[in-house]
């Protein structure tokens, strides 16, 4: 049997890992390295609990996310290459699984058993919850410590209720707290409690406080009232402390937080609310669907533009501006933003939110934070038995990516607890005998997700304005995704070179080779097609540009082409690995 | 050693001006024209007469092949530039050639610009920018009867026109998006109105477009239109006039500066050096408008396209801004400058 052929099994494999790398390009984009095509298969069948709970076993919150995602997976999506159209509409589909579960829907953990360790991890936010939540699947007993009222950190205080219904958040904040886990709110670390208590308590602790402390926008006039910062503006607006802002609103910074600001305050009665930004909306870390929304709303950008001073006497009256030019590539890579000579303007305005960006909050400890270092992967830091995770210690950064963090760091606090490594990556792999798709679902166009009416917005604030996919539309949409982690492959001895897998392949990915590069995650050519029949040494597929649309498969008349299906998952290490 | 090569994306008005002026400056030099569309350099303003059947294919051509065979301008009509690698200078073609360039000039036009509370209703809408544009209106209008227009740019004003005198019943929404590329004020607005109603189109104006429904399959469709003040209007076709804007979605993470347009200096050169972009796509800074501007129209379009090509072969000249020219709709003159202000 052909060596490239794997059985049925696991394998750890840096072989097959680094083909999970190289060809599920959005499960290798996803911080939590969610099974995407996994779920997206499930919602496909129509086995929204299945779905739910592969996306959960990554990602702690799939209804949270399917929701706020920052989308890295769909930026990698094989479907957005240029010549193949739209990126699957990964998020959507996530959602819909998590819209759609059954009532009596299962939610299955694999429970280590109890350890008698204790964890305490300070912040209820997404890391805090998701080292919380995998600690306590390794069995320790865990206490979360956290200063505001409600779990949740950012999904609840700085996410409007608009994108993020707070319904959804309570539920899956609960389901991640159900493995007994003491959650203690209203405790303030550095005023309630201290971290050489917590340490002396816990056998280990792990600050995931978060980045709560705004950046400065560093201009005269910042002081000003009506100049506020873009995570107290949503705060205020998320506890609802208050119910109106200026007429004219200027939003500065070019992320998530400037756009729920935008779209806040259009909602408590701006009449024209801009967004300033640096550069381009091109370098908007914000998804199309997002920005064409701010666009509906009547949220205008004002790009190239830097904030020079903010005027007024008693209150803000308006904001002077230099225009901005790229000055080319900088040395670190990024563009460089350059002012232009003599392009001063003003605008008048009455309100200024600086969305500029946050700091983790200083002085939680009792130790400087120059005196403790943190490894923003590992989250180990200096301190024997002290950890951070989420963006305390990598700066301000996705929900999806402080998820990912939150569990890794998890795994790490366990390995030194426990001394060994409990949970592996691992890649299964499994024969299908079918393609599982039809290449007439490549030309289904992505579509595009239902919103409520522009009044309705504005009638009732707190309105989901994404209504979310149909189980039609999402069954449809679901129906795009190439199933990437299909893995074609030609079984040489059997092939009889007739080439018709490469006549009806459309994307030329087919290819007679002369040499085999057996080390390769899959038998793909490295410099070395050929066209002439005295040097094939067979005919393989680049799984890189492979679009699993199967006519090979199923043109083939010697049945040679093997279809498995490869899937990175977790496994827990006292299980037997072949 | 082969002489450089020069590749312009496009082949509007701006790509053929400029690789004029480039054979005029360089007897030499290969010139490459890559055009998405399968045409000829064809008159845009005419589209709508050639809609309703007044002028025939022909009479669109503003150069037929003669014009590049005696230039010796290499002319590759349907062929879709996808990728740009500008490290490399080569471009990747759809069909999976790639075009080595030493100068590129991009010259990629507009496309028609659907504001983003219409985006719900794309699919329904039928709009005016290419000839391909036209020649399915052409193909189907034998049908149709009854046509909404929604936004009231330039061409719209001309399809309208065209489409009452060939019999067909025109009615207009205009909104806040109309009129473009002319600034609008109450007094233009009742102007244009009162031009359309002459003409014989119905107007609603104040009552912007709430949504569209598409009530029957058949051939051609059934629509009905409602505004916000709850009329209703049914049509066999929706079309949709908001201007134009930069077609520069396939240059979006080639490394380019985009904002609008693309971003290019003075003398319409890019952050890369052999890489200038003119006409209807490329955002200039003016500094006595203190902001940036993308051009919109013939004369502008050739303007640049001549400032381009004098650059490309080494001069160094600065754009300037365009004078303002008046445009005409039925018995109503309108001044623009044929930009806009960004």
């Amino acid at each position: 049997m052909n060596k490239y052929i794997p059985p049925d099994g696991w394998s750890t494999h840096s072989r097959d890992l680094n083909y999970i790398r190289t060809n599920i390009p959005c499960q290798w984009a996803c911080p939590a390295f969610t099974n995407i095509p996994g779920y997206i298969e499930a919602v496909f069948h129509g086995d929204f609990d299945r779905a739910y709970l592969i996306n959960r076993r990554s990602n702690l919150f799939p209804g949270v996310l399917g929701r706020i995602c920052t989308r890295p997976c769909e930026s990698a999506c094989r479907h957005g290459e240029s010549d193949l159209g739209q990126p699957v509409s990964i998020c959507h589909i996530k959602r819909i699984a998590a819209d759609n579960t059954s009532d009596d829907h299962l939610i299955l953990e694999q429970l280590f058993s109890p350890s008698g360790k204790t964890v305490g991890i300070v912040g209820a936010g997404p890391a805090g919850l998701a080292a919380a939540h995998s600690l306590a699947l390794f069995g320790h007993r865990v206490t979360v410590y956290e200063s505001f009222e409600m779990p949740g950190g950012m999904l609840y205080y700085g996410i409007p209720a608009f994108r993020l219904p707070r319904a959804v958040i309570s539920e899956e904040v609960f389901n991640a707290l159900r493995q007994g886990i003491e959650l203690r709110t209203g405790v303030t670390l550095g005023k309630d409690i201290y971290l050489p208590d917590l340490m002396a308590k816990h056998d280990a602790v792990i600050l995931a406080a978060g980045c709560q402390d705004a950046r400065s926008l560093n201009v005269p006039g910042e002081d000003l009232p009506g100049v506020i910062s873009g995570l107290d503006f949503m705060m205020q607006v998320n506890r609802g402390h208050r119910d109106c802002v200026g007429r004219r609103v200027m939003v500065i910074g070019g992320g998530f937080t400037a756009v729920d600001c935008s779209r806040s305050a259009r909602r408590l009665g701006a009449e024209e609310v801009y967004i300033a930004i640096r550069g381009v909306e091109e370098d908007l870390t914000v998804p199309v669907d997002e920005i064409r929304d701010m666009y509906r709303e009547g949220i205008r950008f004002v790009s190239l533009v830097s904030a020079l001073s903010i005027d007024g006497v008693d209150h803000v009256s308006g904001i002077r501006f230099v225009r901005n030019r790229f000055g080319g590539i900088r040395g670190s890579g990024g563009r460089c933003i350059l002012p232009i000579e003599g392009s001063e303007f003003s605008m008048d305005i009455d309100t200024v939110i600086a969305a500029i960006g946050q700091v983790p909050q200083s002085g939680l400890s009792e130790w400087s934070e120059q005196s403790v270092s943190y490894n923003p992967d590992s989250g180990r830091s200096s301190v024997p038995g002290l950890y951070g995770a989420g963006d305390y210690i990598r700066k301000a950064s996705t929900v999806i990516e402080a998820i990912g963090n939150g569990r890794r760091v998890a795994e790490n606090v366990d390995e030194d607890l426990m001394r060994r490594r409990r949970r592996l990556q691992v890649v299964s792999i499994e024969s299908t005998g079918n393609t599982h798709r039809e290449r007439t679902w490549d030309f289904i166009e992505r579509h595009d997700m239902p919103t409520i009416d522009f009044d309705d917005r504005l009638r009732n604030q707190d309105a989901e304005v994404e209504t979310g996919y149909s189980i039609q539309t999402g069954t449809e949409a679901a129906s795009r995704c190439y199933l990437c982690n299909l893995k074609y492959e030609i079984h040489i001895p059997e092939c009889i070179y007739c080439r018709w897998c490469i006549d009806v392949c459309p994307r030329n990915c087919i290819d007679l080779t002369e040499t085999l590069n057996e080390d390769l995650p899959a038998p793909v050519h490295s410099g070395s097609v050929t066209a002439q029949w005295s040097r094939t040494a067979g005919v393989v597929i680049d799984s890189d540009r492979c679009i699993r649309c199967g006519e090979c498969y199923r043109v083939c008349p010697m049945q040679c082409i093997h279809v498995t299906r490869v899937e990175l998952q977790d496994h827990c290490v006292s299980r037997e690995i072949p | 050693m082969k002489p450089p090569h020069i590749v312009i994306i496009g082949n509007g008005v701006s790509a053929n001006r400029a690789s004029e002026v480039l054979r005029e400056n360089d007897p030499d030099v290969r010139i490459t024209l890559i055009s998405r569309e399968f045409f000829l350099f064809y008159f845009r303003h005419k589209l709508p007469a050639f809609i309703t059947g007044s002028i025939d294919e022909d009479s669109l051509i503003v150069h037929d092949l003669h014009f590049y065979m005696d230039r010796n301008i290499r002319l590759r009509l349907g062929q879709t530039v996808q990728k740009i690698d500008l490290e490399n200078k080569t471009l990747f073609l759809s069909h999976m050639e790639m075009v080595h360039y030493d100068k590129l000039l991009i010259c990629s036009g507009g496309q028609s610009h659907i504001p983003e509370i219409y985006y719900p209703f794309r699919s329904f809408f039928t709009t005016l920018k290419k000839l391909s544009d036209a020649r399915d209106i052409r193909k189907k209008l034998p049908l149709i009867n009854r046509i909404v227009i929604v936004g009231g740019d330039l061409t719209s004003l001309r399809l309208a026109d065209a489409l009452i005198r060939s019999g067909r019943e025109v009615s207009f929404i205009l909104d806040d998006f109309a009129f473009w590329p002319i600034e609008s004020g109450p007094d233009i607005r009742h102007a244009l109105e009162t031009a359309l109603k002459k003409v014989g189109a119905t107007v609603i104006s104040g009552d912007p477009l709430e949504r569209i429904e598409r009530i029957s399959d058949g051939d051609p469709p059934e629509y009905a239109v409602y505004t916000r003040k709850g009329q209703q209007l049914r049509a066999q076709m929706v079309g949709a006039f908001f201007g134009f804007k930069p077609d520069v979605d396939f240059l979006i993470r080639s490394g380019l500066d985009i904002d609008r347009g693309i971003l290019v200096d003075d003398r319409l050169q890019t952050t890369y050096p052999d890489v200038f972009a003119a006409g209807d796509c490329a955002q200039v800074y003016a500094p006595h408008l203190n902001n940036y501007w993308v051009s919109i129209g013939w004369k502008n379009a050739i303007m640049l396209g001549e400032i381009a090509a004098a650059n490309m072969s080494g001069s160094e000249q600065p754009v300037s801004m365009p004078v303002e020219q008046r445009i005409r709709f039925s018995d109503l003159q309108l001044k623009t400058p044929w930009w806009h202000a960004l």
